[in-house]
């Protein structure tokens, strides 16, 4: 039993299967499991190397970035119509970004499961429809709620802060056994004991028979009518020689996230005209703050409390979290003795992030020469409007905590304090000088009852194909407004339901 | 509502993990692509500006360290971290000292003014060329044992520390 890599074979391939599954990610991982847990065989094809869980410690951060994180982390959704350029980073690896998760599960909240039901008519995806999905993957990967006492020091003041303008701190559920608090989440789990994708689920996959290819990537699903019989894949070896492998299948399914899902369908002759469109990405912004005390962030489960006071009425989640120090420095303003006289106090500042419940503004298209894709994005007015308010939100809440000054993610920003909060223009900010970032893109083949307004039924086949499924974040009907993989695991676990019913 | 903490399935914690990867298909070990020599010098060039702690160059090794490591990360990097961190520094290089009116490479000018160039770069519409190079260079310092005894950020978790 092992995970096989492209590299280490020297000829083209061929196989067969009942299921090839594309992306061992959130989505591919957990149909994979189901369905070999059925008896079925499958394959799960994945571009990305293998690490095991334990290797992750051994890495620097800057290593996880450069071998595991797509684009080295660099990846930007172009900001079109005077919003923000936004920095979208996903992983490819074994384990697609769930290896690269800070843990949070969230339902989805009602009130979109309200809006899917009843307004798009996605009539099972209600409240009740969805609980038991949620339930099963909350037990499979061990959803639990993180203690106050693990809470970073800086979260604990956010909290302190937020507290004094009634907004609560409330616990984050986290897929965790056994945290340790080390806050190094998003470079892998150095204890193996954040439950992703390949701690989680792969290894029962692979216990019920299914072959896991790394390494490897697929070209296009291969169609005969309606029907999607196989893939064809290509890999290189050890030598950097280029090999072909085609795999024969009773069934596709598609989870290369909603970055590449789209592409990949096109490719595959796919005609929808809703691919590739409805991007959401939950647009985030870091504000810091710097404390008289240290408070080393990195010191705690990396994302611990969440404040969801404003998610339904104004769209906006405020998240805990930590990130390198290095990145810390980095979003300090300056180079030279000036700047170096900040940045060797990182420990002392805090972070929180805000993120929005973003309308679907972005689209996937494919890049001219390279066929990549490459995202737009056009922030709608009311969210563009909402950034002021999301960013002055957090700075209040700092300096009810004590801060001495934040730093906002205003390119060029000389950190504030108090007076300067108050005096500066944020409605002024054009989009270009704001720092942007997003882990969370979805949307891009969205799953409704209508082959005109979606990409794939509410089984997750896509329109007019007999066998070809996609089961990744790309299916979200609508952006969620709070962190996804929860929500694609259970999205996909209801896909495999139907594939076996 | 209140969630219920549940358990995983009977059998789950007897499951084998994932085994050990082969060891010539470690990460680290992979094949790495050609690295332009200027890519090495610019990023040199870079931070001897931004890590300067009093006017004068940071110590030499951790120069040596931060040039060649930034080398490996460009190597490995492919498509379009490639093209951003291209662009990116030759923004810095070339660009960076007009705005300062020194129509110069960014290495020609002495530090403070390297700094003063690269300050207004930053805060032009340029600024995310600037960040993208100084976030690479800034993860590669802040991970030197040297900078993290420096600045007491060597890692750490909280449960081992409480
Ligand atoms: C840094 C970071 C932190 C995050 N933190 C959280 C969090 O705390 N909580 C949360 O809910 N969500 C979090 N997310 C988001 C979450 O990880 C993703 O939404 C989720 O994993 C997406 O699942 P997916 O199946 O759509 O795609 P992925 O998990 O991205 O998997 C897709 C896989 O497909 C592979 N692939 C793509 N194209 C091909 C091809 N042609 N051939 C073969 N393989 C291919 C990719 O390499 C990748 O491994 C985070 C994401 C990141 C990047
Ligand atoms: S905070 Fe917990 S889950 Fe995250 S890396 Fe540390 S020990 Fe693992």
């Amino acid at each position: 039993m092992t995970v096989r890599s492209g590299l280490l074979e020297k000829k083209d391939l061929e196989l067969d299967c009942d299921t090839v599954v594309i992306g061992s990610g959130a989505g591919g991982a957990v149909v994979a499991t189901h369905l070999a847990e059925a008896g079925e065989r499958v394959l799960v094809l994945e571009e990305g190397p293998y690490v095991p869980a334990l290797d992750h410690g051994g890495m620097r951060q800057s290593e996880s970035i450069r071998h595991l994180w797509r684009d080295a982390a660099m990846t930007l959704a172009v900001g079109v119509g005077g919003g923000p350029s936004i920095n979208v980073t996903t992983g490819r690896a074994v384990g697609g970004s769930s290896i690269l998760t800070g843990g949070v599960c969230f339902r989805i909240p009602e009130h979109v499961l309200h809006q899917w039901s009843r307004e798009l008519e996605l009539r099972d995806l209600s409240p009740k429809g969805m609980a038991p999905f949620f339930e099963q993957v909350e037990r499979d990967v061990h959803v639990e709620e993180v203690p106050a006492d693990m809470r970073s020091r800086g979260t604990a003041l956010f909290g302190e802060g937020a507290a004094k303008f009634g907004a609560a701190l409330k616990p984050m559920r986290r897929n965790t056994r056994g945290c340790d608090g080390c806050g190094r989440c998003n470079f892998g789990c150095p204890h193996g004991s954040k439950m992703s994708v390949d701690v989680s689920y792969l290894p029962r996959a692979v216990a019920a028979g299914a072959e896991i290819w790394a390494d490897v990537r697929v070209d296009r699903v291969k169609m005969s009518g309606a029907r999607a019989t196989g893939v064809d894949a290509t890999f290189r070896d050890l030598d950097d020689n280029k090999h072909r492998l085609r795999v024969r299948a009773e069934r596709v399914v598609v989870a290369a996230n909603a970055m590449y899902t789209p592409l990949l369908l096109e490719r595959s002759g796919v005609r929808s005209p809703q691919l590739g469109k409805n991007l959401t990405l939950h647009p985030s912004f870091r504000v810091m703050a710097r404390f008289d005390e240290p408070v080393r962030g990195w010191e705690g489960a990396l994302q611990s409390a969440y404040i969801d006071h404003y998610e339904e009425s104004e769209g906006m989640l405020f998240n805990s979290l930590a990130i390198p120090n290095g990145v810390m420095a980095a979003t300090l303003p300056g180079f030279g003795p000036k700047y170096w006289s900040r940045a060797k106090d990182v420990a002392h500042l805090a972070i929180f992030g805000g993120m929005l419940h973003d309308d679907a503004g972005g689209e996937v298209h494919r890049a001219p020469f390279t066929g990549e894709p490459v995202m737009s994005y056009r922030m709608s007015e009311r969210d563009f409007g909402r950034i002021p308010r999301l960013l002055r939100r957090m700075a209040d809440f700092w300096f009810a905590a004590g801060a001495r000054e934040i730093i906002l993610p205003v390119f060029g920003t000389e950190p504030l304090d108090a007076d300067g909060v108050a005096r500066f223009p944020f409605e002024q900010v054009k989009g270009h000088q704001l720092e942007c970032s997003s882990q969370h893109p979805l949307g891009s083949c969205q799953m409704g009852v209508a082959r005109g307004t979606s990409v794939v039924d509410t089984n997750g086949k896509v329109w007019d194909t007999d066998n070809l499924y996609v089961a990744c974040g790309s299916i979200m009907p609508t952006s969620l407004g709070v962190n996804p993989q929860l929500a694609i695991m259970s999205m996909a676990t209801r896909i495999a339901q139907r594939m076996k019913a | 509502m209140q969630l219920p903490v549940l358990q995983g399935p009977p059998g789950y914690e007897q499951l084998p993990p994932l085994p050990p990867a082969h060891p010539d298909v470690d990460v680290r070990r992979r094949r790495a692509r050609a690295v332009p020599p200027s890519v090495r010098s610019t990023a040199r060039t870079v931070a001897e500006a931004l890590f300067s702690p009093d006017g004068s160059p940071p110590d030499a090794a951790r120069l040596e360290f931060i040039e060649s490591d930034f080398g490996d990360f460009y190597a490995r990097s492919n498509g379009t971290a490639r093209l951003v961190l291209r662009l990116s520094l030759f923004a810095l290089m070339w660009v960076a000292p007009w705005f300062v009116f020194r129509p110069l490479p960014l290495s020609s000018l002495s530090l403070p003014q390297r700094a003063r160039a690269l300050e207004r770069l930053e805060a032009s519409p340029l600024g995310p060329a600037a960040l993208a190079v100084k976030a690479m260079l800034c993860i590669l310092w802040f991970e030197h044992p040297t900078t993290q005894a420096e600045t007491n950020t060597a890692a750490s978790c909280l449960r081992s520390r409480a």
